[in-house]
């Protein structure tokens, strides 16, 4: 459920289901250069991990994965991040992500479906927003026709000289 | 200003939501706009706060420390040598009586900004019922 006044910087989602009989609250946060991804099934935000991309040479992205509160002797919950940052940077976005466990049990079950849920959030967001990046382009194209702005703006490619990188969503929102 | 609420009353742990997000100019400079994003879970608050962009920003951590009326604030991100907001989050636990996450992209040495972000936002946690009933 999308939740943002349209001006309000910052895109939010809220989705509620439920993991292994849990009733699981997801919060998902888009700042500029970050990811926030709350879940919880206990009432607070429990463990927090940081993620992100390294900047490095090799063709192979490496990720950075650390904990900097609360539960730090639990691979599920660094590899529940390392799985998210991996799939943020695979979209082509350069956004770190800070989430935040706070869940009753540390299972493989509950975990993948809070991979699975984000992720299907993600990909529906997306698909939203390149929508509004080719209507946005397209206002802007002088010819006016979608003929002309055929590529996924996705991958970021130039149309008609300019980069679609430059239609930041509130641009998008308020050309609309 | 969006304000959303997921709240569950069939759960005995009262997981529950409530999101409230809001922007209001600076009182000391109108070139500055302050974006505010609050999430309140049962037992904790977590808040944002922008200034004149969505970063992120550094992010701190506070809680009470029983018996005493002390509390514990800790930088989880960023911080480390620019400590703005980390006041602030101590004293939202103090007016709130509960753990507080914070997220703060003001920028540092700017004493007056932080004070003014700081009042916006207790002003709104004290309208949404947030805030510890005074004595």
């Amino acid at each position: 459920m999308e939740v943002s006044d349209p001006v309000f910087p910052i895109r939010n989602t809220m989705l509620s289901l439920n993991i292994k009989e849990h009733k699981t609250d997801i919060v998902i946060s888009s700042y500029e250069d970050h990811f926030l991804v709350i879940a919880t099934q206990i009432g607070s935000m429990g463990t927090i991990l940081h993620a992100r991309k390294e900047e490095g040479v090799s063709v192979d992205p490496t990720f950075s994965v650390s904990v900097v509160f609360g539960k730090r002797d639990e691979p599920m919950l660094v590899a529940c991040a390392r799985q998210l940052i991996e799939h943020i940077s695979n979209s082509g976005l350069s956004k770190a992500l800070v989430l935040s466990l706070g869940l009753r049990d540390h299972s493989t079950e509950t975990l993948k479906g809070i991979v699975t849920a984000v992720i299907e959030k993600f990909a529906e967001d997306g698909k939203v927003l390149r929508s509004l990046i080719r209507k946005a382009i397209l206002l802007e194209c002088a010819v006016g026709s979608e003929e002309c702005c055929r590529a996924d703006p996705g991958d970021f490619k130039n149309f008609h000289g300019r980069d679609a990188r430059e239609f930041h969503p509130i641009t998008v929102m308020n050309t609309m | 200003m969006a304000n959303n609420q997921c709240d569950d009353d069939d759960d005995a742990s009262g997981c529950g939501l409530q999101l409230t997000c809001f922007s209001q100019p600076s009182d000391h400079d109108d070139n500055v706009t302050l974006h505010f994003h609050i999430l309140r879970l049962h037992k904790q608050i977590y808040a944002w706060i922008g200034c004149n962009s969505a970063k992120f920003g550094h992010l701190y951590a506070a809680a009470p420390i029983p018996p005493s009326n002390t509390v514990g604030v800790t930088s989880l991100i960023g911080g480390s040598s620019d400590n703005t907001g980390s006041a602030i989050a101590r004293r939202l636990v103090l007016k709130t009586g509960l753990n507080i996450v914070l997220a703060c992209n003001i920028p540092k040495n700017t004493p007056i900004l932080e004070a003014n972000a700081e009042k916006m936002l207790v002003q709104k946690l004290i309208s949404l019922g947030y805030t510890k009933p005074k004595i």
